[in-house]
């Protein structure tokens, strides 16, 4: 018989293919065996792969110390027959046994999210992302400044965002790293520096339209809407780049991560929203005239609209 | 009576006497005869905590009437008129006496409150009902920090200016404890009652003609228990459209601020005053100038709740050398610092209520908030701010807050404070 021993490290983690033939696979300790294995827990005869008059991979333990088991814990006890692809546990080695003409898994077809990753993980894309954010948190320091600029105060925000930024990407290229991953470390700060950037678009544009269409209650709901396909986005595209996962184990460990992130966030909030403000809550943004498109109504219409405020404001008495 | 007296010299004789002394005032001039004089009619009021049974508020009181009515302040009782059911009152005497008393009547907006004790024929001190000069010698007496009754020569200064509640301008120390204790001249008539102290023998007084009106108020009011919160609210609501009243009947004159012209004092209880907001850190950038009107006294309803305020401040921004950008950012975080002019809890009012939009002429951003009283039914806070939009060279910022008003009055103010604005 002719068969291919898997090495299994932990979390699935493949070690190595070894391709034998023979009457008698021996397996265990000592170097005379067919398969040597360096497990301390393996005894230098452990156990015997055999074929029956059926053709049937029997494994037999060869009365070891600590016992051979199926991946369901079972010790076998004197013989177990194995099928193509089957799991055991000697010690505390985890082997898998394959008959030669076992059906290969099918390829991962290189798609185009695939294309997209390696390009803007490219040191020059990936610089020229970060260049860009960079340049657009000084350009927006220096627009809040109000007083005399001095640079290492402009400085402030874009650090504080290349720290975070690093930080996240580096998280994930440790995770792929013990996964026995490529990194693709350039890759992860890309994506997330567009998240940034994302985030940043989506927030002006949002605070922009509310202030020139007056729809102001609708831009907490709108940030706060946006901001969690954008986060799943970003820890999706973080776990794809990281290591293979099923589609649907990708997509668990991504809806978990968010669940967790942003649950955390609302216990932090809970607290201090439902603390009595004593000023008003109002949107406070305001926008040069170049860049605004507002209609200013007539003072008649505003104070009708200001009107209703005091029948809100009685209504939440009984509330 | 006339017969008998007239059949009886001796008897008449002896009985005018007896009135001559027992009428005639105590002409005492000075602190020491005044003080064992008045003493007597003199109580320390204690709002006490029910479970602890310990202090919780004190004050003083004075007697005015032989039946045991006492006079002393709004505030120093406040606590109990609030939540009844966690207090209690009692009075103290001179000589040490506890008397158990009741919340009679009370006058919120004059910061007045009746008090009573059982008793007959107990000393009483009467009412002046003519006005003093200025120089006066008045003295002022109560109980200061609880440390035992105090008589405090003083000189009377005439009534308070720039001043909606009028109040006696009283040149001496009045000290917490004093609150609700009587002024009285030197023929030991009542002039007025201790109220509030701006420091360094500086004291204010309630004029005692607003007390003799909440005499006889209680004298003609029907008898049964008193519902304190619908009490407090039709003194509230009617000092509220009074004032109102006076405020938008006024003529309102404009000032110029910067290249703007806006409100001056509306009226001269609301003085307004002025600010150039430059430090060394913006002087090459941009400059503020600014004018706030806003009056001195305000309704004390309970502790960290009062109202009856009436705030119009304007800022005027000139541009040196931000960009667009930079200018908006300065207008914003102008315009996002709007806050109460009163101070108020949750118990006491809801979150405020906004609505934003653009006003024009000039093109403004506006908002106008409101939050109403939960226990006194159509009062609100008001404010509104806005702020210029189509200029980055200058701007203009315009607030205003009025506290415990109803909805009608509030939107004929905002009406005629948008009226008022004019740029050139």
């Amino acid at each position: 018989m002719e068969l291919v021993i898997e090495l299994v490290g932990r979390g699935n983690r493949h070690f190595d293919f070894m391709k034998i033939s023979g009457e008698r696979i021996t397996l265990g300790r000592s170097f005379d065996n067919d398969v040597v294995l360096a497990d301390p827990y393996i005894c230098p005869t452990h156990a015997v792969l055999e074929e029956d008059e059926n053709g049937t991979i029997i494994l037999r333990d060869l009365g070891s110390v600590n016992g051979t088991f199926c991946k369901n814990q079972q010790s076998i006890a004197e013989r177990q027959a194995v099928n193509s692809g089957d799991e055991f546990r000697l010690g505390k080695t985890r082997i898998r046994i394959y008959r030669k003409g076992h059906a290969a898994e099918p390829s991962i077809r290189l798609n185009r999210i695939e294309k997209a990753l390696n390009f803007i993980g490219k040191p020059v894309v990936t610089g020229a992302l970060a260049l860009t954010a960079v340049l657009l948190l000084l350009f927006q320091a220096h627009a809040l400044e109000l007083y005399e600029i001095k640079f290492a105060r402009l400085l402030s925000e874009p650090i504080k965002f290349s720290i975070s930024v690093f930080a996240w990407a580096f998280v994930w290229s440790m995770y792929a790293r013990l996964k026995k991953h490529e990194m693709h470390f350039l890759s992860q700060l890309a994506v997330t520096i567009i998240y940034g950037l994302l985030v940043e678009l989506f927030e002006i544009s949002g605070s922009w339209l509310a202030y020139n269409t007056g729809a102001v209650s609708g831009i907490d709901t709108f940030s706060g809407v946006i901001i969690i396909p954008l986060s799943f986005g970003l820890i999706w595209i973080n776990y794809y780049l990281s290591g293979y996962q099923t589609p649907k184990k990708r997509l668990a460990y991504t809806a978990g991560l968010i669940t967790l992130i942003f649950g955390f966030a609302y216990l932090l909030s809970t607290p201090d929203a439902d603390r009595f403000r004593s000023r008003p809550q109002y949107f406070t943004v305001i926008y040069p005239p170049g860049i605004s498109i507002y209609s200013a109504g007539s003072n008649t219409e505003y104070m009708q609209d200001a009107e209703a405020v005091f029948d809100k404001a009685k209504k939440k008495v009984k509330d | 009576m006339y017969r008998i007296i007239k059949s009886r010299p001796l008897l008449r004789f002896s009985c005018l006497i007896l009135f001559f002394i027992a009428v005639m005032p105590v002409r005492a001039e000075n602190p020491q005869q005044i003080f064992s004089a008045y003493a007597d009619r003199l109580y320390q009021i204690k709002v006490l905590e029910k479970q602890s049974r310990r202090k919780s508020a004190l004050g003083s009181g004075f007697v005015v009437s032989r039946d045991g009515l006492m006079v002393t302040n709004y505030h120093v009782v406040s606590k109990f008129i609030h939540e009844p059911d966690k207090y209690y009152l009692e009075a103290v005497s001179v000589d040490n006496k506890v008397v158990a008393i009741t919340i009679e009547d009370f006058d919120i907006i004059n910061d007045l409150a009746l008090v009573k004790f059982h008793a007959k024929n107990t000393p009483m001190l009467e009412i002046r009902k003519t006005t003093l000069r200025k120089g006066d010698s008045i003295y002022s007496m109560g109980n200061p920090l609880d440390l035992g009754t105090a008589v405090v020569p003083g000189t009377y200064n005439g009534y308070t200016t720039q001043s909606y509640y009028k109040r006696i301008h009283f040149t001496g120390a009045i000290n917490p404890g004093m609150s609700g204790g009587p002024v009285i001249d030197g023929d030991g008539k009542v002039v007025g009652v201790n109220v509030a102290t701006a420091g360094n023998q500086v004291g204010f007084l309630v004029v005692a003609k607003k007390l003799l009106k909440l005499l006889e108020s209680y004298q003609t009011r029907k008898p049964g228990k008193l519902d304190y919160q619908r009490h407090i609210e039709q003194q509230l609501i009617k000092n509220q459209q009074e004032l109102m009243q006076t405020v938008l009947q006024a003529d309102w004159k404009t000032t110029r601020l910067g290249e703007a012209h806006v409100l001056n004092e509306i009226v001269p209880f609301i003085p307004c005053w002025g600010d150039k907001g430059n430090s060394r850190k913006n002087k090459d950038r941009f400059t503020t100038i600014s004018i706030q009107c806003r009056p001195k006294e305000t309704v004390y309803i309970k502790q960290g709740f009062n109202t009856g305020m009436i705030e119009v401040q304007y800022s005027w921004v000139d541009n040196i050398s931000l960009n667009s950008l930079q200018f908006t950012n300065l207008l914003q975080r102008l315009y996002g610092g709007a806050g109460p002019g009163n101070s108020a809890y949750e118990e006491d009012v809801t979150e405020y209520v906004c609505h934003e939009g653009f006003v024009e002429k000039p093109d403004e951003r506006a908002v106008f908030c409101s939050r109403a009283y939960k226990k006194y039914k159509g009062l609100f806070d008001v404010l509104y701010i806005s702020t210029t939009v189509d200029k980055t060279d200058k701007g203009l910022i315009s607030h205003f807050t009025l506290s415990g008003v109803e909805k009608a009055p509030a939107m004929k103010f905002l009406a005629r404070f948008l009226e008022a604005r004019k740029w050139n």
